[in-house]
């Protein structure tokens, strides 16, 4: 049940993120819910989760739009893995939480992928990669962040008291 | 075995970042097909987002209809404005048209030839802010094969419609393609000035706005220039029209004349476009 529900959350914010989220462009930005959905998972799932969802969302990114196939695979797999670490460790009852994670997946994100840029050959400059950094994406995905957390708590949030061991 | 034991995990973790890395070696080259999985995944999602875009163009009209009620008043002080600035506009135009009788010529040929045109819709545009690629609902099942040019017909003078680039063909699926614009930074064309003929290379930029260079140093070339296609390199095909020289940058340095393009096309606009189909 789980599975399928993590599936079907991929399939909709795929959708919702090729379709209605272009036109909400403020000063030409949109908010990653992808790399948002992948944080906050990884954060209520574990790490093995993280990877795999990661994994998931970014081939299907990469195939239906990048020429290079792999590349957002790649990044969202060590963003879930990365984050399913804090798994145990964190508050959740605490929204602030998942904001600054995404925050922080959010300037990696940039960094990562401006790092492969320069590697597969496309011209950039330093000026480039810190303005895709430090811009209105970050405020953008830590609302994103609040709202896609409440949601997703509640679908995906597990009983506290448990018999058996942790993985 | 111990070993491989206690390292197990990481050691998954690891393998799972040599795989993508080849992938992204391996796709990082132009390739021939989609290979399998990915065709899947296209024909799976893309009908789906067909659909939800046609839904949220419906609402967004109706929301449009309501708010079109409200701003008549402001509208009309905004046409007043628009007539003084278009009377300005078609005094620009025709000092255009008397200059250069050839520009004509060049544009009754563009109307004779008739190119095999598909007309296909875009049915998703690439989430990231990184990119301006999309998707159309037309695939190999409907002729289309990768390399092909899209276009959008403009009007450039009175009553003179041309067909303007978009960008060409990337992957094709079955009942989907994916198309990469001429505003990505991974694609470049080759131009000629309409006016004096000089050659050219356009690319797009990170930030989305055209920028180029001219082969030759001392080539004649204002702001307002056409730009057209050239079908040197036999990526585009010849005599599509790309957009208007903006700027012109002329570095003495580097001995060689930059150029910034107004493209035809609004991108942020894209609903329909044409497929040429050689």
């Amino acid at each position: 049940m789980t599975n399928f529900l993590i599936v079907l959350t991929i399939v909709i914010n795929t959708i919702f993120q090729m379709t209605i989220l272009p036109d909400l462009r403020v000063y030409g930005i949109v908010p990653n819910t992808a790399l948002v959905i992948v944080v906050i998972l990884a954060l209520l799932k574990g790490r093995i989760y993280g990877g795999i969802i990661g994994i998931a969302i970014g081939f299907v990114q990469d195939i239906l739009f990048s020429m290079v196939i792999g590349v957002n695979g790649f990044i969202y797999f060590f963003i879930g893995y990365f984050a399913g670490f804090a798994r145990d460790s964190f508050a959740r009852d605490n929204v602030m939480n998942p904001v600054i994670f995404s925050i922080l997946a959010t300037i990696f994100y940039n960094l990562l992928y401006s790092l492969f840029m320069f590697f597969l050959s496309v011209d950039i400059t330093v000026n480039q990669v810190v303005k895709s950094v430090v811009s209105l994406e970050l405020i953008f995905n830590g609302i994103a962040a609040v709202l896609i957390y409440k949601l997703l708590q509640k679908i995906f949030s597990q009983p506290k008291i448990r018999f058996t061991r942790n993985r | 075995m111990y070993f491989f034991k206690k390292y197990k995990e990481r050691m998954i973790v690891i393998v799972i970042a040599i795989i993508l890395l080849v992938v992204i070696g391996y796709t990082s080259v132009e390739r021939v097909n989609l290979t399998g999985p990915e065709r899947v995944i296209g024909n799976i999602l893309s009908p789906i987002g067909k659909v939800t875009m046609s839904a949220k163009n419906k609402v967004t009209g109706l929301f449009a209809f309501v708010g079109d009620i409200f701003s008549a008043m402001e509208e009309n002080e905004l046409l007043k404005d628009e007539i003084t600035r278009l009377e300005i506009e078609i005094r620009d135009l025709e000092n255009v048209i008397g200059r250069s009788d050839f520009l004509k010529n060049e544009q009754n040929l563009i109307n004779s030839t008739e190119n095999n045109l598909i007309k296909a819709k875009i049915i998703g545009k690439e989430p990231g802010n990184w990119y301006d690629n999309f998707t159309i609902d037309k695939g190999s099942k409907d002729g289309i094969s990768k390399g092909d040019t899209i276009v959008q017909g403009v009007e450039i003078e009175n009553q003179v419609y041309v067909e303007a680039l978009i960008g060409r063909v990337l992957d094709v699926g079955d009942n989907w393609a994916k198309v990469v614009s001429i505003i990505d930074e991974w694609n470049s064309v080759s131009f000629k000035i309409i006016r004096t003929q000089d050659g050219g290379v356009i690319s797009g930029s990170v930030d989305s706005s055209l920028e180029g260079y001219l082969f030759d140093y001392s080539a004649d070339v204002i702001s307002g220039d056409q730009l057209y296609t050239s079908g040197l390199g036999g990526v585009y095909l010849s005599d599509i029209y790309i957009g208007e020289v903006n700027e012109v940058i002329t570095s003495q340095e580097e001995l060689s004349k930059r150029i910034t393009v107004k493209p035809a096309i609004n991108f942020k606009k894209l609903y329909n476009v044409f497929v040429i189909v050689k």
